[in-house]
């Protein structure tokens, strides 16, 4: 059984963003709302959450930012996934699959009364 | 991380708040138009857009993120391109093999020197001591008329009963045992000590426990405590001695403990010890001054204050027992001062040698490395044009040098740990501490440091040639960047003139230490030495306690000796040559006041001594066999004695009271012969008052004084033969007493001359290497010089210019510098000379002779090396040379 560190879920969003990516460069708002509506809007973005995962995203490697045009015709910055970044998502997936099995295991169990 | 990403790193840079700026702004208006495309008001939407963003909170944490990433970005930026630089380094270095070589073997000779003394250095001065609070543990010295000697036990026990400032007064006095347990007889140096002994330097026994201060009495001194090495020698280190008993001198002790190998370095001579256990007779005692006494000084008093307690109570010691005391002082200093003693200044002496050493290598280093670089003059140029800053290119040529320094710095520590056990072993006896040189961590990190050093003393001068600001057609305009380019020849000319001043005082330090040494090796020592041997054996008191039986075995043994196959001449005497220590005794001359004692050293001899050692007579007669305890009492005093104690007048048929007797009755013994002085501490030591009295006639308490202890001597031409009867006739007397310090008088003054050698042997060492690396650096320079004016060299001898005229301007260019630095070296060996006075015999610090001859060998070197590759510049053929 893996440990989870007490980040594990505050990870998540990172995964989700490097998900987001797999289909190619985008910017910020972009990403935002793809994951609104990937999840159903069962998870409403706050821009206090997404931008600073992006900046340590980028600190740390997992992504590479370039300016480029906006589909409005503005400077806009896109984000890339980088190879760590491809290799965190694919192990933090796995990692993820794991634990949330585990804790659908418990939920659908039955509690001794 | 991609070249893409370092360029834009490099060329795009948006301040950090300009682009959080952006980002959000471009997302606000995305989200504007979202919330309008829904139909809601444009004001409203704005509103809306904006509050979700809360745009000031959010700007500064990504601000601060950002912030944070451009930094490990700038990190990893720096750390990209030293590595690229090392990379580039290795590969210039793979490149020209020869220059690699010389550079790293040059450093790693310097800093593999360095290290090596520094270890010693480490070991000897530096580490802590073993003893608990070095700085409070004290030796302390009884003086008389300003010599420092030894204590009596009356003087040791009054000072005892009154000081105030220490908190533990010890003493200790050499002795010896004849060890005869199970294994063969063998002769043991001990130490007889008070209780206080161990605690006070604060040494825990390994085993067991020391000495009780019930035990510290006259009649309950039984127990003895081992030395690790004796225990582990003897006894297969083995816990369970401690309780068992063994068989010393003839008497049964208790083993209780033992002592871990640290107290050697406070005693390393003694294997066991037993309490002293001061007799009431002993206590009373105020003559004799035998003792060593140490002391540890309370921790709220100062060294000032205990030496002014200690003169206190050695007035008050004088004003009470005046007789003995009256030109007495008291004193303490440091322990680990005395301990480390003239090592301290003679190691740092070495250490800065050294370091010239190292010095002079890393200017060649750095001489090969501006030749290098002025080879590549047109990359650098080019580079520099391109934009590469000058912190750039300082980098990189440091990276070079530090390339070499690394390398230099492993070959450097391999070095020192071959040469460190050669060192140590090559190193004369005594030296303190010596053997627990190593190459430990603090040593390693002077090593690791010494190669930093290096790298910065080797580039930074190259470093900064390579970044004067010059314009770019001056380099690349004749592709060698040559006279007139970035480097110029004068920085190469600085370097060799400083390295002949630093091997100018370097190498006069070794001339005046190698004359001192012939000095000494000329110096006449006084008597044959040349096939004397000498023996010691010590009579146990247990078997040997009255006089009577102490001279009957002595006879019976001399007797056999001289009967013995290859032994011409035999004699035995009180103190062996060339062994410091032993007795001396205050002598009154007749007609001189009471008190006004020659301090003289003591011989007591059998008749024959005077043949053994060929010492000459100067006036009246040797002893004979007549001259016993029934006959006159008779004594031979050597020149330095009659002279001081009878001016010119002859000594023949004067006086002298020694040994005997009491002030008030002096016990005369008239002196019938004077010979001549004996250099008997030494080829370095001057002759000191010394007297001889034949061994039949002395009283018999001095068969206790001397511990019935005698030196045999013989001459003879084979030395083993003369050991092997020397055994042979003792153990036919008691086969139960070991002889031992069986030694040639020629090895003896080979061991003294040991540590004149040794030091004379490390500074030649290091002067020749030095000059050596200079002679390089010189030959190199000029070389490099003659390749930049091969053309000009061509035109000269085209235009009728002479060999001789080519070979005397180009060495000129090599030679100017060196003289100059040897005028600023000849100035700084004057000075530094100085250092070595205590080690000099018989010539100055600032002997004319060998300074001048010094320089001279220099100079000579110097124009050797300068004058080879311009006399090679002459074989230039004029045409090819011009067609270049």
């Amino acid at each position: 059984m893996s440990r989870y560190p007490a980040d594990f879920l505050h990870g998540t969003l990172d995964t989700l963003i490097l998900k987001t990516l797999t289909g190619g460069p985008m910017h910020g708002y972009a990403i935002g709302r793809w994951i609104e509506e990937a999840t159903n809007c069962g998870l409403e973005l706050e821009e206090g959450s997404l931008y600073p995962a992006l900046y340590r995203m980028e600190k740390r490697g997992w992504l590479d930012a370039e300016w480029g045009t906006s589909e409005l015709g503005r400077r806009a910055k896109f984000y890339r996934l980088t190879r760590a970044g491809r290799q965190q998502l694919v192990s933090h997936t796995a990692a993820w699959t794991a634990f949330s099995a585990a804790v659908n295991r418990a939920l659908i169990k039955d509690v001794p009364s | 991380m991609t070249i893409r990403k370092r360029l834009r790193s490099l060329l795009w840079r948006v301040p950090i708040e300009q682009e959080v700026q952006d980002e959000l702004a471009h997302h606000v208006e995305l989200r504007i138009q979202e919330l309008i495309d829904r139909g809601v008001d444009p004001a409203e939407a704005r509103r809306a857009a904006e509050r979700r963003v809360e745009s000031r909170r959010v700007a500064a944490a990504l601000t601060r993120i950002g912030r944070q990433r451009n930094e490990s970005w700038e990190r990893r930026d720096w750390l990209e391109g030293f590595r690229q630089d090392i990379v580039f380094a290795l590969r210039q270095c793979r490149t020209k093999p020869a220059f690699t070589l010389a550079a790293v073997l040059t450093l790693g000779l310097g800093i593999g020197a360095t290290t090596a003394i520094f270890s010693v250095v480490h070991a000897v001065v530096l580490k802590p001591h073993a003893y608990a609070d070095p700085d409070r543990v004290l030796l302390a010295t009884s003086t008389w008329r300003g010599s420092p000697g030894g204590w009596s036990v009356g003087n040791f026990d009054y000072f005892r009963q009154r000081l105030t400032s220490v908190e533990q007064f010890a003493a200790s006095a050499p002795t010896s045992f004849n060890l005869a347990d199970e294994g063969d007889p063998e002769r043991i140096i001990g130490s007889r000590v008070t209780w206080n002994y161990f605690t006070l330097f604060g040494i825990p026994p390994s085993h067991g426990r020391t000495f009780d201060q019930d035990e510290d009495q006259p009649g309950r001194t039984h127990v003895v405590l081992l030395s690790d090495s004796l225990w582990r020698r003897r006894y297969g280190a083995n816990p369970s001695i401690v309780g068992a008993r063994i068989h010393m001198s003839g008497e049964m002790y208790d083993v209780i403990g033992v002592m871990p190998p640290e107290i050697d370095q406070i005693d390393d001579a003694a294997q066991a010890w037993i309490p002293i256990g001061f007799t009431p007779a002993q206590l009373a005692l105020y003559d004799e001054f035998y003792l060593d006494a140490y002391a540890r000084q309370r921790r709220e008093v100062s060294l000032t204050q205990v030496n002014d307690e200690f003169a206190r109570i050695a007035q008050a010691l004088s004003a009470d027992h005046p007789d003995l005391n009256r030109e007495r002082s008291a004193g303490v200093e440091q322990l680990s001062t005395v301990l480390v003693g003239d090592y301290r200044l003679r190691l740092l002496i070495l250490l800065a040698s050294v370091g010239l050493v190292l010095l002079i290598a890393c200017a060649n280093v750095a001489n090969l490395l501006l030749a290098r670089l002025a080879a590549r003059s047109r990359e650098l140029a080019i580079r520099a044009a391109i934009g590469a800053g000058r912190a750039r290119i300082v980098r990189q040529v440091l990276s070079e040098s530090l390339v070499l320094a690394t390398f230099g710095g492993i070959a450097g520590i391999v070095i020192a740990w071959w040469s460190l056990p050669l060192l140590i072993r090559l190193a004369p006896d005594g030296v303190p501490r010596l053997g627990s040189a190593t190459l430990s961590g603090p040593v390693l990190a002077a090593a690791v440091a010494l190669a930093a050093g290096s790298a910065l003393f080797v580039g930074l001068l190259p470093a900064w040639q390579a970044t004067r600001r010059t314009t770019l057609t001056e380099d690349l305009g004749d592709g060698k960047g040559a006279l007139s380019g970035t480097f110029k020849p004068w920085i190469r000319q600085l370097l060799i003139g400083a390295q002949a001043a630093l091997v100018m005082v370097v190498l006069a330090g070794a001339a005046l230490l190698i004359r001192s040494a012939i000095n000494m090796q000329q110096q006449p020592i006084g008597f044959d030495t040349h096939g004397v041997l000498t023996a010691r054996l010590s009579l146990p008191a247990a078997q040997y306690g009255s006089p009577e039986q102490a001279r009957a075995a002595y006879r019976s043994v001399l007797e056999n000796v001289q009967a013995a196959h290859g032994v011409r001449f035999a004699a035995l005497d009180s103190r062996a040559p060339l062994v410091s220590g032993a007795g001396s005794n205050g002598l009154l001359a007749e007609g001189r006041p009471i008190g006004d004692f020659i301090l003289s050293e003591s011989h007591f001899v059998t008749p024959g001594f005077f043949a053994v050692v060929n010492n000459p007579l100067r006036a009246g007669r040797t002893f004979t066999e007549a001259d016993t305890r029934q006959a006159p009492l008779v004594m031979i005093i050597n020149e330095t004695l009659a002279r001081t104690a009878f001016g010119t007048e002859n000594p023949i048929g004067k006086r002298i009271a020694c040994c005997e007797g009491s002030q008030a009755q002096p016990n005369w013994k008239t002196v019938v012969g004077m010979v001549a002085d004996v250099k008997s501490r030494g080829p370095a030591e001057p002759s000191r008052p010394e007297f001889y009295l034949p061994l039949m006639q002395i009283p018999d308490a001095a068969w206790t004084w001397t511990g019935r202890s005698l030196a045999i001597l013989t001459r003879g031409d084979d030395a083993a033969a003369m050991t092997a009867a020397i055994r042979a006739s003792v153990k036919a007397v008691d086969s139960s007493l070991p002889v031992f310090a069986i030694r040639t008088v020629d090895e003896g003054l080979n061991r003294i001359m040991a540590q004149a050698r040794f030091n004379t042997l490390l500074m030649s060492l290091l002067g020749s290497t030095g000059l050596v690396l200079a002679a390089l650096g010189i030959y190199s320079v000029i070389a490099w010089l003659v390749a930049q004016r091969t053309r000009e060299i061509g035109v000269r001898m085209a235009l009728g210019a002479s060999k001789r005229d080519v070979v005397r301007m180009m060495s000129l260019h090599g030679l100017k510098p060196v003289v100059i630095g040897l005028m600023v070296g000849f100035i700084g060996a004057i000075g530094a000379t100085r250092l070595l006075q205590n080690q000099l015999f018989e010539v100055g610090p600032r002997d004319p002779v060998t300074l001048i001859a010094t320089a001279a060998l220099l100079l000579v070197v110097a124009a050797a090396a300068a004058a080879l590759p311009a006399w090679r510049a002459t074989a230039i053929d004029p045409s090819t040379a011009l067609r270049e």
